[in-house]
């Protein structure tokens, strides 16, 4: 009993060492478009210091309503004065996210001011890939500063980006209307595959006959645009043989010669 | 029997952790643990751990620098897969160019980056199940590539240059570390060189998003 006990506390020491001294290089995500003021100093459009280099790093406890996440060294950010540019937008706004860590979720949340505009709840899910909200601006116009707040689930951490933009501007600069799949609030989020019109899905496309998936190292025919491939797999494009380096569905016009990170050439 | 082993095993793990203190080796020590205690690097007798060795200065490397490779030739190969995707799925030139150019420039590092592991005879990979331990958080899985494919023009553009810049942030986190904490000189020089065309390649991604 005792044992196990000392083992449980070595272990834990152990991961919560790792965990705290990884933290700095563990980052996260921030929005991208309209481009929020990190994402303009990861550009180089605006003359920034540190957190030019990891724009998705702007993580502090939750419940703040400024634009550094309280972090010093990315003070900055909350520095009005800064000549931040503005996007023109309409009052109907796609917010964009990269996500370098898929963290379960709680909230979203969109301010202006003080006031809460928006908020998308994911209860405790972990994102998708790409993360897209559309907020309504109605009664809003002129310059206004958009908080976009990340609540994440499982720690008391949240992430900070705050969004210049120009509302109703000249030009009618909101993003076009496209059929980018978004998450409406208070609505479960439709995942990008369920509702956009796809090409041929991957799974639609017919499987080449000849292509044995289970036995890496035999000879898989004539390298087909569609194909899935395994490692070990051997094609023939070209009258040259290529050896499959990592299993993939060869999407688009890549053939063997033009991507040797995928095809090694054996013959 | 099992709990010996256990013991062995945590006791490994604590001290891997303890001996890593750097910023980068805890990194890789996050959900990274096996690679460091398990069959990789940690426990061949050629490799040097710490970088400051004078085996490094004559060419030899370190435990980080062989890490640093097996965790970015998969990431950089993940990363053509994607680019391959705008080919055909981009209605935009200036998109499908910048994921050519990606296309062409990390097949050229994965070939330089594979030749230098077989050339120290280190695995080009880590265990089988090594990067179970990231929980999908860090890596762009073949989900994503998938649901990626589905999508055409404009929403593709959207999705595709959000997931690339994602990927690209990741592996500049993997080139800094190895910039702060590896050994060969060649292969810190390498990290360096991703370091600045990843950089580049996220500012004219970001700069796509918003033409």
């Amino acid at each position: 009993m005792r044992r196990t006990l000392t083992l449980a506390a070595v272990a834990s020491f152990a991961f919560g060492a790792t965990i705290v001294a990884a933290s700095p290089a563990m980052a996260h995500g921030y929005v991208s478009s309209p481009p929020s003021r990190q994402a303009f100093c990861a550009q180089g459009k605006v003359a920034c210091g540190a957190v030019k280099y990891e724009p998705q790093s702007v993580e502090g406890a939750k419940g703040q309503r400024n634009c550094h996440g309280g972090v010093a060294r990315f003070a900055e950010l909350n520095d009005d004065s800064k000549a931040w540019p503005t996007t023109a937008v309409g009052t109907s706004v796609n917010f964009n996210w990269v996500l370098t860590a898929r963290h379960s979720t709680s909230t979203w949340e969109y301010y202006i001011g003080n006031k809460l505009i928006a908020s998308f709840n994911d209860n405790g899910k972990q994102p998708g890939a790409t993360v897209t909200h559309n907020v309504s601006l109605a009664g809003y116009s002129g310059k206004q500063k958009v908080l976009a707040v990340w609540n994440i689930a499982d720690t008391a951490a949240a992430f900070y980006s705050c969004i210049d933009l120009q509302v109703g501007g000249t030009g009618g600069g909101a993003p076009a209307p496209t059929p980018t799949p978004t998450q409406k609030p208070t609505t479960p989020a439709p995942t990008p595959t369920k509702t956009a019109t796809p090409l041929p899905s991957p799974t639609s496309v017919p499987k080449p006959t000849s292509v044995p998936t289970t036995h890496p190292t035999t000879p898989a025919g004539t390298w087909k645009r569609g194909g899935k491939y395994v490692i070990g797999n051997v094609v023939t494009y070209g009258g040259v043989k290529y050896r499959c380096l990592q299993s993939h569905t060869a999407y688009g016009d890549w053939a063997p010669p033009k991507v040797p990170a995928l095809w090694k050439r054996v013959g | 029997m099992k709990r010996s082993a256990l013991t062995v095993a945590l006791a490994l793990t604590a001290l891997a952790v303890s001996a890593c203190g750097t910023p980068a080796a805890a990194y890789y020590g996050t959900g990274h643990g096996a690679h460091g205690t398990g069959g990789t690097t940690g426990g061949t007798v050629r490799v040097t751990h710490g970088g400051a060795g004078t085996d490094v200065a004559a060419g030899g490397f370190t435990a980080d620098d062989v890490m640093f490779l097996q965790m970015m030739i998969p990431h950089d190969r993940r990363g053509v897969e994607l680019a391959m995707l705008a080919a055909t799925r981009s209605s935009r030139e200036e998109v499908r160019t910048l994921a050519a150019e990606i296309v062409a420039g990390q097949s050229d590092q994965v070939q330089v980056m594979t030749d230098r592991l077989t050339a120290w005879k280190q695995p080009l990979e880590t265990g089988a199940h090594a990067h179970d331990a990231h929980g999908g958080l860090h890596v762009t899985g073949p989900e994503v590539v998938a649901e990626l494919a589905a999508l055409n023009g404009a929403a593709f553009d959207t999705a595709f240059l959000n997931v690339l810049i994602g990927h690209q942030h990741n592996a500049l986190d993997m080139a800094r570390a190895e910039v702060k904490t590896g050994g060969n000189p060649e292969t810190v020089e390498l990290a360096r060189q991703i370091d600045r065309s990843r950089s580049e390649q996220v500012r004219r991604l970001l700069a796509a998003l918003s033409p």
